[in-house]
């Protein structure tokens, strides 16, 4: 991209904008589970320059995961089945937040679970710490009981965003599932239960099967699936949940382009988060934020931020 | 022993154009490619090639690299839809790498204990011969020799056995386990450290070989992969640390493992 330094520091006030009273520099955060804690993409890149990071799904206690074949290629996306394998939320504070608060970059916790207790107990240690947002994944497939069982009703994600809110210091955003019969009643129960946010789509429950072997591709059997063959689908969720909410949406599903972003905030996505596009292009997130700032310059006077919800359907 | 060395060198996505493919044996090509000169590429890294038309991304094994020229020599087997496609380039075709990945065979270690006149076996079966071949061709250079074990599935896919004889005794087994070469060899005396890289019931019956012997082995290991840099997790191999295991990254701790601390299950 070349645009004069002007223009593009102008380009860069475009894309300002702001989460939970959070201020991102831009609309892109890097999504949970496909950017670790960034330590290995800042060896690529300056991952300073992101809106926001969302790390690696957090649990109480560590986690190994489960057993390798994780990972199947699919037309246009991936499955995926890890199954949430992380340090624990202690080993988190230990050794990859101070290294990640040196970034300077806001920092989104993804926090997954086994039951309420588990869930209060980690949102409640890292409200003591400088994270930034709180993210309640209520939506891991891989995992059984990994926290997708509160993510499916509107009652039962009611009642852990419930349970959580009282515990935590900090903005909540609840990542839900694409897994469900209404998303927007799942989101708008949410939002009663005292959500400041909710993020959309986690993946979907998907299978591969190896017809030489008559196995099933990945171990674990089923898997998440995501990278552009979901995109419609998140899409049209996350224009559901937002017609219905009154709290900011972050849209995900197979962004792999500025346009692809434009499109989110245009159904009504506040920011964006950009999962699978880094595992595919290592280079994603400063490409796709060049492509914003092209855009940016190409529209002068635009601020990304008036796009959210400008979708025309009169 | 604890295997611990990273010879470090930061990654990045760069340009290959595709100079020549070569059919070395039945499924099996050479391709060079035109890269940086200069990177610090050492025996056991790889390269995730982005492929058109395929989401993810093609580990392959560094199989040699010209430092002066930037010329990089990869070893493919066209056994899947992505190996097909690549297979299939043609020539001046422009890819996108990300290299180098990973941690690669401790060179040093495995050279200062050559200097010091002890014997490395290198054993490698089929495809598996790919990174060994950039071992040998290094350790060649600088003056040493090793005793090669080679393992072919069948005579139509043997290939590149002469340059594993430039560096060294080189014994072949076609058709059989390339490891029911070792018992007799070892009659005559163990290595002091095994290099290896092929499928794995040649990994799963060389540790045992290793263990009943007390051979200090690395082997190179292969799994599907999706960053390649270590932030996914997906490419997770199980790894003995004393009473318990852990799963740890092909891509960043390995490819290259301390063959003794792997578990195959």
């Amino acid at each position: 991209m070349m645009i004069p330094q002007a223009a593009e520091d102008q380009a860069r006030i475009a894309l300002e904008t702001s989460l939970c009273g959070v201020r991102l520099k831009n609309p892109l955060i890097a999504a949970s589970g496909t950017f670790g804690f960034g330590r290995e993409y800042d060896e690529l890149y300056d991952i300073s320059c992101w809106g926001a990071v969302s790390v690696k799904g957090l649990t109480l206690k560590p986690r190994l995961g489960n057993p390798p074949s994780r990972i199947a290629e699919t037309p246009s996306g991936m499955l995926n089945s890890v199954g949430l394998q992380n340090p624990g939320v202690e080993g988190f504070i230990k050794e990859e937040l101070p290294w990640l608060l040196e970034k300077k970059v806001p920092i989104i916790a993804n926090v997954a679970g086994f039951a309420v207790e588990d869930y209060c107990e980690s949102v409640l240690r890292l409200s003591d710490t400088a994270i930034d947002i709180l993210e309640l994944n209520i939506s891991c497939p891989n995992v059984q009981c990994g926290g997708m069982h509160f993510g499916v009703s509107p009652q039962s994600a009611s009642a852990i965003t419930g349970a959580v809110r009282k515990v935590c210091k900090k903005p909540l955003m609840v990542k839900l599932s694409p897994n469900v019969s209404d998303i927007a009643a799942v989101a708008k129960a949410t939002e009663e239960a005292g959500a400041d946010a909710v993020s959309l789509i986690n993946t979907l429950t998907g299978m591969a099967v190896d017809t030489k072997t008559r196995r099933p591709t990945l171990a674990n059997i089923t898997g998440g699936l995501s990278g552009p063959a979901v995109k419609p689908v998140a899409l049209r969720m996350v224009w559901q949940a937002a017609s219905v909410l009154n709290i900011p949406t972050v849209g995900m599903g197979g962004i792999m382009t500025g346009d692809d972003v434009l499109q989110f905030m245009m159904v009504g996505a506040t920011a964006v988060m950009v999962g699978s596009a880094n595992i595919f292009d290592p280079m994603a997130g400063p490409r796709i934020l060049g492509e914003l700032l092209q855009y940016a310059d190409e529209n002068e006077g635009v601020k990304l931020s008036e796009l959210v919800g400008s979708l025309r359907t009169d | 022993m604890p295997y611990g060395q990273r010879a470090y060198s930061a990654p990045l996505d760069r340009s290959l154009i595709l100079l020549s493919r070569t059919s070395l044996a039945s499924e099996i090509f050479e391709l060079t490619f035109q890269t940086e000169p200069g990177l610090n590429l050492i025996p056991g890294h790889f390269v995730h090639l982005a492929l058109e038309s395929f989401p993810l991304r093609r580990p392959l094994s560094v199989a040699g690299y010209e430092s002066g020229s930037g010329v990089l020599t990869l070893i493919v087997q066209d056994v899947g839809k992505g190996s097909h496609a690549l297979c299939g380039l043609e020539p001046r075709t422009c890819l996108r790498g990300l290299l180098p990945l990973g941690t690669p065979f401790p060179m040093e270690r495995v050279m200062q204990a050559l200097k010091e006149g002890r014997q490395v076996w290198v054993v490698g079966g089929g495809i598996g011969l790919a990174p060994l071949l950039f071992c040998v061709w290094k350790l060649g250079e600088a003056g040493f020799s090793v005793v090669n074990f080679l393992g072919f599935r069948d005579k139509e896919h043997v290939f590149k056995v002469r340059e594993f004889q430039d560096c060294g005794k080189t014994l072949v087994s076609i058709g059989g386990f390339v490891t029911d070469l070792l018992p007799e060899a070892l009659r005559e005396g163990s290595p002091d450290l095994l290099l290896a890289c092929g499928p794995t019931p040649m990994l799963r019956a060389l540790q045992k070989i290793c263990a009943e012997h007390k051979i200090d082995a690395l082997a190179s290991l292969e799994e599907r992969m999706g960053c390649g840099i270590g932030a996914c997790l997906v490419c997770s191999c199980k790894v003995q640390k004393r009473a318990s295991f852990d799963y740890q990254r092909v891509c960043k701790d390995g490819p290259v493992f301390d063959l003794a601390e792997v578990s195959f299950e």
